[in-house]
């Protein structure tokens, strides 16, 4: 009985400590791959992704497919043709498949594409943790496309440690992925982080409830014990680089989801008349009102009026973020960043809340627009029992360092 | 501007849906307006993370699916081939 939703497809496994759940958005063989929407609801693809071949060739199982929002591109779930999956800690809040399924230990594992930080939120808000690897390390290849330059396939596990065992085993060039990095293989070694430098961008410190900062608070305290230098700096990227991710996004998915045209493969609406009438009905009929969204802002900054204005301009921007990220790694070998500005949302709460669907970008977007890697782990619990993580993100290829202080932080106990 | 765009996009919006990326505009363009303050003088477009070059391979056929395969996600077919309606009178 899948009482929180967690699953679009569940299967039977025999062991659970070598089983992985996959967000539904990875294309596998022998079963739905929907992306969570009424579009791909009954697609069953032709070929699996690379992520998955390399899991199956070295003897991991499966424990289903899992819930997203839309295409993963929501903040939560509520925009899923499959509905949202509920907290495993609150009938009343939300989260995503794999990171419940995860928490629940129906699985150790969860393959979960990051794009916008929704698998970031999802581990943050479900108590587990989560590595969103170096853009280009994991492959792509067989991940239904939304946001092509930034998506990425991560892992979620109860701990850092397990996380990164699994992601050692899906890591490494694929000549299937054309920005695929060429190292056959990566490897997660696991390096002494006393004397390291974590910086703190006041920006991203702003915004946050009561409860979120004083349990951050007491995750800096903690990882001063354990040797790491911790220092707030100004980080004048986070206050732009939300806005110039909702173009490149949009604009990306717009593109992407114009393959959804009810001819091919995917839904198509009934009693059509003509061939223009089936484009229109099928993609009305099948997109979330949150897809259309996406859509149609992502048409708005590619048009002629506005490409140069806006497109263009968000990917000058991502460039200065990647110069001044990189002028921070000179000085710190990790920077700290809220995944959220606190404990997981209501059910609803995004539903008809623009504004917060877009602010909450603010604590992610910094990762996603330039591919840099980032582990969430947990500060706490706030009062209502509910857990808050935080991420800590490193420079390109540098990912055994931030794995590294999350690992330590956890095996201090927290 | 919108039903424009909706066109173009092959979506036909209900009278709510409409009420409801009209809001979504007026927020996001307010977004994009404020990177108008970013001074990004000199800065290249960076469209990927990486410099990226082409990814070349030998000419090859390579067969990986079956036309079976292909045409097993298609909504209608007809002798092998996706059928769609008559679009040639």
């Amino acid at each position: 009985m899948d009482k929180l939703n967690c699953y679009v497809t569940k299967l039977d496994i025999n062991d659970a400590s070598r089983a992985v759940c996959v967000d539904d958005t990875i294309l596998t063989t022998g079963m739905y791959s929907t992306a969570s929407s009424k579009m791909l609801a009954n697609f069953t693809a032709p070929f699996e992704a690379t992520v998955i071949s390399r899991l199956r060739e070295d003897g991991y199982e499966f424990a289903g497919k899992t819930n997203t929002g839309e295409f993963g591109m929501d903040i939560t779930t509520e925009s899923s043709f499959f509905g949202p999956t509920i907290n495993h800690l609150s009938e009343k809040r939300i989260s995503g498949g794999a990171a419940t399924a995860v928490a629940i230990g129906d699985a150790n594992y969860g393959l979960c594409v990051d794009s916008d930080g929704s698998a970031r939120r999802y581990a943050s808000f479900s108590g587990v943790s989560f590595i969103k690897p170096t853009y280009g390390t994991v492959s792509r290849y067989g991940v239904i496309a939304s946001v092509s330059s930034s998506e990425q396939v991560g892992v979620c596990a109860r701990t850092t440690r397990e996380a990164a065992k699994l992601l050692s085993v899906i890591a490494g060039h694929d000549c299937n992925d054309g920005t695929s990095l060429p190292a056959e293989r990566y490897t997660y070694d696991i390096v002494d982080v006393k004397g390291m430098k974590v910086g703190v961008p006041v920006q991203l410190f702003e915004g946050l409830t009561d409860d979120a900062k004083k349990l951050t608070s007491g995750f800096i305290k903690k990882l001063e014990t354990l040797g790491i230098k911790c220092e707030e700096f100004t980080l004048a990227c986070a206050d732009y680089a939300s806005d110039a991710y909702h173009i490149i996004s949009s604009a990306e998915a717009c593109n992407n989801y114009s393959r959804f045209d009810g001819i091919k493969f995917g839904y198509r609406a009934e009693n059509c008349e003509g061939l223009e009438d089936i484009y229109i009905k099928s993609r009305s009929e099948a997109f979330s009102l949150n897809t259309k969204k996406i859509v149609l802002m992502g048409s708005l900054s590619l048009s002629k009026a506005f490409y140069e204005k806006f497109y263009l301009k968000a990917l000058k921007i991502r460039r200065l973020v990647r110069e001044e990220m990189t002028e921070a790694f000179k000085k710190y070998d990790a920077v700290l960043s809220p995944v959220s500005a606190g404990s997981a949302y209501p059910l609803g709460y995004a539903l008809d809340n623009d504004e917060a669907r877009i602010s909450e970008r603010k604590y992610t977007a910094v990762a996603s627009i330039i591919g840099i890697p980032s582990v969430v782990t947990q500060c706490g619990l706030d009062p209502d029992g509910m857990p808050i993580g935080i991420q800590l993100m490193g420079d390109s290829l540098c990912d055994s360092k931030i794995i590294s202080i999350a690992a330590a932080y956890e095996d201090s106990g927290r | 501007m919108l039903i424009q765009l909706a066109e173009l996009n092959k979506l036909s919006l209900s009278e709510v849906e409409i009420k409801a990326i009209d809001k979504y505009e007026s927020i996001s363009m307010a977004c994009f307006e404020s990177l108008e303050k970013v001074n990004a003088e000199g800065r290249e477009p960076m469209v990927y993370n990486y410099s990226m070059v082409n990814v070349f391979r030998d000419d090859m056929e390579v067969k990986k699916f079956s036309r079976d395969q292909i045409l097993s996600n298609a909504p209608e077919q007809y002798e092998g081939a996706f059928q769609v309606p008559r679009i040639v009178e």
